[in-house]
């Protein structure tokens, strides 16, 4: 953990020989913008008047890695999907202690999207699905080679992450991977999924959404993992799940079945479960010892796990 | 009082315990720290750090894990006969329980022999059960997670 200020100085250095042709750039303010627990996230402001969104690692935590995500998030700017540009991406830790990029600042508010925003994210998440991947340089992402392997691989990737974070076995994990792999659907196609899909991972701008945050759970499988993970997670304080179901038809044309529904919201607790517990690897470690850390991973673990053992229990 | 003119109130050698070590501590931050900070992050920390250091007094007055133990050591021992339980020594590790029960879960997903329905039946509502302890537990502190995520959101909107 580091102040706010403490950054000031190595982004002074690191911006002064990135941004200007010697005239030294000074970070006139730096502010965390709270919420985000994954990724510190801060935005700056500059001597130049620019500002900067930067995004830090923390230690680990739920397995993800900036790398794959400034290389996709660069791929759909380039393809004309709504993203921040990534400004320089920072892979050494020596600079700020964690990896970090930085992108562009992007105008708009992000945590009470009227119905109407809602709705035209609705509708860029279907264009997200409807990408063309290949051409869009993703198969680095990894690509399904059958029908389920869009579930399959998933299933896998949180459960290495999972075996690689917690501190002893988990009982309800390893059931829930055995009827995840029993349950796996066949997808109609392999899109783009996001993997986190929904309000607060969006900006908008009174209707209109300016951009899509949060990729670093992105990766190409099956779409209906993120209409459910909408509705059923980041949605579930805005529309009750039948409400995100006929938004779902009106928007974007999409239908899921009780069996996609049942599947993937187990799914997106086993993956919750297996995430969350990172956390607490990296409080106990030290590498993360905030507060936050220690709730996720004991806490909100538990939560996401109870709920998945439900699950499995109602539909064995 | 005593000759020497101390009262016994006076007389008891007396070193904070640790619960008022740390309720002196949640008290601190909530009545001295908090209305001092500005930020929304600052202010969510400090509301989580109170949270765990409820949490934590919670954990120092408990025995959940060892009651846990024995009653899971006890589940796995009354299962029929298989071969996961039946490497398990005599006082097995945590560790090596938790793994025989996720074991044992695994295995039953879709079956329908006479230990995947015991497994059902005892050890899946015990492991529940447990679930649901360990998460009343940690109230505390997902209390104080989600009281400084609320404030953060709405210092946001």
């Amino acid at each position: 953990m580091r102040s706010n200020e403490s950054l000031i100085a190595p982004l002074d250095r690191y911006l002064t020989g990135r941004l200007s042709e010697g005239e030294p750039v000074r970070v006139t303010h730096v502010r965390r913008i709270a919420v985000g627990h994954s990724r510190a996230m801060f935005m700056l402001d500059t001597s130049l008047g620019r500002q900067f969104v930067l995004r830090m690692e923390q230690g680990g935590v739920f397995g993800t890695s900036s790398a794959g995500e400034v290389r996709l998030m660069r791929a759909l700017h380039t393809a004309g999907y709504p993203v921040a540009p990534v400004r320089w991406y920072e892979p050494d830790a020596a600079v700020l202690g964690h990896p970090f990029f930085l992108m562009d600042c992007i105008a708009g508010a992000a945590d009470t999207p009227s119905e109407a925003a809602i709705r035209a994210y609705v509708g860029l998440l279907q264009q997200q699905h409807d990408l063309d991947w290949r051409a869009a340089g993703l198969d680095f992402l990894g690509v399904p080679q059958t029908a389920r392997d869009g579930a399959l691989m998933q299933v896998e990737r949180w459960y290495s992450v999972y075996q690689e974070g917690a501190y002893l076995p988990i009982p309800f994990l390893e059931e829930g991977r055995a009827w995840l792999r029993n349950h796996a659907p066949a997808a109609a196609r392999v899109v783009l999924v996001h993997g986190d899909a929904g309000p607060a991972n969006f900006m908008y701008d009174g209707d209109r959404v300016t951009c899509v945050t949060d990729w670093e759970f992105a990766h190409l499988g099956d779409p209906i993992e993120d209409w459910v993970y909408m509705a059923t997670m980041r949605g579930a304080r805005h529309f009750p799940r039948e409400r995100w179901a006929e938004i779902f038809v009106e928007e974007a044309g999409v239908s899921i079945t009780p069996q996609e529904w049942t599947f993937w919201d187990a799914f997106n607790h086993f993956k919750g479960a297996c995430a969350n517990i990172t956390t607490l690897r990296a409080f106990s470690s030290g590498a993360n010892p905030a507060p936050n850390m220690a709730a996720i991973g004991t806490g909100l673990h538990l939560v996401f796990l109870q709920r998945l053992a439900e699950i499995v229990g109602a539909n064995t | 009082m005593n000759a020497a003119g101390y009262t016994s109130a006076m007389l008891e050698d007396r070193h904070p315990t640790q619960e008022e070590l740390i309720e002196g501590a949640i008290r601190t931050i909530e009545e001295i720290f908090l209305p001092e900070l500005q930020t929304s992050w600052a202010r969510a920390s400090a509301i989580q750090l109170a949270g765990l250091l409820r949490y934590t007094l919670a954990r120092q007055a408990s025995d959940l894990g060892e009651r846990q133990d024995a009653e899971l050591l006890d589940c796995l021992r009354g299962l029929p006969p298989n071969a996961v339980t039946s490497v398990l020594t005599h006082r097995p590790a945590r560790e090596a329980m938790r793994a025989a029960a996720g074991d044992l879960l695994a295995r039953s997903v879709g079956a329908g022999d006479e230990l995947a329905s015991a497994v059902r039946t005892e050890l899946r509502p015990l492991l529940t059960r447990h679930t649901a302890e360990d998460l009343a537990e940690a109230g505390p502190l997902l209390q104080g997670f989600m009281a400084g995520f609320r404030g953060v959101r709405a210092d946001a909107e």
